[in-house]
């Protein structure tokens, strides 16, 4: 069974539900904020991070992402 | 002598009645098997008024362990629950002793559903099927009044429809809530890796849905940037704050080139738009609307207010509170009650003021109730002292009894639009011309005026402040007890008179956490898999129809047997579907159940390492339980703090202290107000206790 790399819940896909809902908002809003700020994906995960009203699975799908992306 | 037995439902509801009935005012208290009761009398009639403590009977599986599954055969047993278990039998002895006496039998229990059912039952089991010949007394308050005349016009028979509606509700929750509680309950113990008392109902189970649904929009929300356009005017030397037309811009581009088109330039007064409107005064007090106004004022949650509300009622200061009803009818003496209220000082001015309206006229709302009119004073006025939040919600009820009969408000808003260079900005008044209703309600009503100075069009405005803001976008809010009561109403889940008690028990089972009702995993957990497994069990749909059908029974339409066949063939539709995937289900909730007892012991991180968790720990060899490191283990950390021991009971409160932000928990003991205690031994608030 696949698990969930953020929470080790069980993973349909990538996350478990519950970080897949989270991840699918992340990436659907990327092109408000992209448009709006002129910012790129790394500096957008970097801003949600930190803003007060981002939900906490959002926050921890952020971290996911950012610390993946400084391996790669 | 004739001998006739009253039923009531509360102690203090029996005195009442006998006082009212008894001939001399004196009735007298006897006890029997250790139950109290009254006795009045009359010219050549005694009469009995015993009270009840709730249901004295309740459904119970005909046989079968704690665990016996799957349960359909079922009888009205006497109430059992732990130490209630020995109360209830006696009390059942000596109404069943008392009954022997008696000729007559008269039912004055609450009249609502769980009244009538409570008052059916006895009747039928305690009273040896005395239900059939039973008459019915049915009143609104406890004054003396209303009781005498309630015993003048007694119904000939119980509200067979009323305890048939609720005989089917009763059956069909209990159903529901042991069968699938025990199904969930075995999953976890057949899959053998944990064990865990789990529970869900029937109502509970879509409640708590809506809940995860909007915890889930919380927690997978993501802000989006948006820009607000700030400007502030100076008119007669004072400042004004106006509102560009447009509240949400999209760009930050788009703000400052709006924001540069303005600074530096002088406003001009195109349009004032003076508008005079009437506000309505309230509707009546129905139990929802009186549980909100309580939660909204004082924050007092719903199963306070209505504990409150039924002191009150019991001590005849105000009408049975759990009504639907916003209506008052015309057997109501509305004058009466206003002149009594006259007698305080508190209340004269106001009653007398309406009291000189020739035609007194209250603002119904829509909302009936057949057995109850809306919640109103007696008349009565309390005379011991009382605790605060008593006298609170007794103002409130009559400043709303009051506000109900007065004048609309009449309010003017003034719309003044500024042009700044092409730009449209707004600055808006209020003025209350007749303050009417608001104040009789006052302090509970808002006045909230916003005075504006006179302004000329075409006449010219120096703005001295043109800014942007860049804001985000917030989630929903969570459901507070006030609102998750009004979405249950709107769909309805559940009755009124249950709905305060399914929050409580959410709460009790782990599934909620504190007053901003957040979701807990294990609230979380529940309803995945239940959508997952078994979504059935989550329909508001179904729910929401069978509470209707219930309701045609009360009315004299639906028969309950065949809403009972309707309800048992769904929930064995739902049982096969749970036995069917009991191994994943098991899985699942299993899981669930352990994360959520580690998730419970977990404070906080540990200030001292920063990288270990804080626990709450038990020590096998003491008994006591203490504050732990995660990282001991490991041989990292060996940070530990004392704790409070029994009889005070510790839970994680999952925040930090406001002064030094280490980790705080919830202390709590049955004989003082719970408390914060913060895990920093060298914490500033603690620097008082220190030097005592
Ligand atoms: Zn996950
Ligand atoms: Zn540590
Ligand atoms: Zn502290």
């Amino acid at each position: 069974m696949k698990l969930c790399p953020i929470c080790d819940r069980k993973a349909e896909g990538e996350y478990c539900n519950l970080h897949e809902t989270a991840y699918k908002n992340i990436v659907q809003m990327f092109e408000k904020w992209q448009s709006s700020k002129g910012i790129d994906w790394k500096e957008y995960l970097g801003r949600i991070e930190v803003n007060p009203n981002s939900g906490s699975w959002v926050l921890e799908v952020c971290k996911y992402l950012l610390s993946r992306e400084e391996t790669s | 002598m004739f001998c006739t037995l009253i039923l009531s439902e509360k102690r203090e509801a029996a005195e009442r009645i006998a006082r009212a009935l008894d001939d001399s005012g004196t009735p007298k208290k006897l006890v029997e098997h250790g139950v109290p009761y009254f006795e009045a009398m009359q010219k050549n009639r005694q009469i009995l008024v015993v009270p009840a403590i709730g249901h004295l009977y309740n459904i119970a599986p005909e046989r079968g362990g704690r665990f016996y599954y799957p349960v359909f055969n079922i009888l009205w047993k006497p109430t059992s629950q732990g130490s209630r278990e020995t109360h209830v039998r006696n009390w059942i002895k000596a109404i069943s002793s008392l009954s022997k006496e008696a000729s007559e039998f008269i039912s004055a229990t609450d009249y609502d559903i769980e009244g009538e059912v409570i008052g059916y039952t006895i009747l039928k089991y305690a009273c040896g099927n005395k239900e059939a010949n039973a008459k019915r007394m049915t009143f609104s308050t406890l004054t003396m009044i209303e009781l005498r005349d309630a015993f003048q016009k007694l119904s000939s028979n119980i509200d067979f429809k009323l305890a048939e509606a609720g005989e089917t509700r009763h059956i069909i929750d209990f159903l529901w809530g042991v069968n699938l509680s025990r199904a969930l309950t075995l999953a976890v113990k057949n899959w053998g890796k944990g064990f865990a008392i789990l529970s869900t109902g029937r109502v509970q189970a879509p409640t708590l849905r809506f809940l995860v649904d909007r915890e889930k929009e919380i927690q997978s929300y993501v802000p989006t940037p948006y820009w607000e356009v700030h400007a502030k005017a100076r008119i007669g030397g004072k400042f004004y704050e106006i509102e560009f037309e447009e509240s949400k811009l999209d760009s930050e581009d788009m703000a400052r080139k709006i924001v540069e088109a303005c600074l530096g330039r002088e406003g001009l007064v195109e349009d004032v738009d003076t508008r005079i409107f009437k506000q309505s005064p309230p509707t009546p007090f129905d139990i929802g609307t009186l549980q909100a106004e309580a939660y909204k004022l004082f924050g007092f949650t719903p199963s306070r207010t209505l504990t409150i509300a039924e002191r009150l009622y019991l001590d005849a200061l105000i009408s049975y509170p759990r009504t639907s009803s916003q209506k008052f009818p015309p057997q109501i003496n509305c004058r009466e009650i206003i002149m009594s209220l006259q007698k305080s000082r508190e209340y004269a001015a106001f009653a007398s003021e309406l009291l000189k309206k020739r035609d007194l006229k209250p603002n119904e709302g829509n909302r009936d109730d057949p057995a109850h009119p809306a919640i109103h004073p007696t008349g009565d006025l309390p005379e011991k002292i009382r605790d605060s939040s008593q006298l609170k919600i007794f103002d409130l009820i009559v400043k709303r009894f009051f506000a109900v009969f007065s004048s609309p408000a009449i309010k003017e808003g003034i719309r003044i639009t500024i042009k700044v260079n092409e730009n449209t900005f707004f600055l808006h008044g209020r003025r209350i011309i007749s303050e009417g209703w608001l104040r009789f309600y006052e302090p509970y009503g808002q006045a909230d005026e916003v005075i504006l100075p006179t302004l000329e069009k075409e006449q010219k405005i120096t703005i001295t402040e043109v800014s942007s803001k860049e804001k985000y976008t917030a989630p929903p809010p969570r459901y507070n007890p006030a609102s998750l009561l009004k979405m249950m109403d709107d769909e309805h889940l559940g009755t009124k008179a249950t709905r305060a008690n399914i929050i409580d028990t959410l709460y009790q089972r782990g599934y909620l956490r504190e007053e901003r009702m957040a979701v807990t995993e294990l609230g979380f957990n529940v309803i995945e898999t239940l959508e997952e497994y078994a979504s059935g069990i989550l329909s508001v749909d179904f729910t929401r129809n069978l509470e209707d059908k219930m309701e045609t029974i009360e009315k004299g339409g639906g028969r309950k047997e065949e809403i009972l066949i309707e309800a048992v063939q769904r929930l064995k539709t739902i049982l096969e579907d749970l036995k069917n995937r009991e191994e994943p289900i098991g899985e699942e909730l299993g899981n669930a159940a352990r994360r959520a007892r580690v998730d419970e012991s977990v404070v906080g991180i540990c200030p001292v390492c920063k990288t270990g968790n804080l626990l709450i720990i038990h020590s096998m060899k003491t008994g006591k339980r203490f504050i732990g490191c995660s990282n001991f283990a490991k041989g990292l950390c060996n940070a530990s703090f004392p704790l409070p021991q029994s009889p005070y009971t510790v839970k994680s409160l999952k925040r930090n202290c406001k002064v030094c932000r280490w980790p705080m928990v919830l202390v709590k003991s049955r004989k003082r107000q719970p408390w914060n205690l913060c895990l920093n031994p060298y914490c500033p608030t603690k620097e008082h206790q220190r030097r005592v």
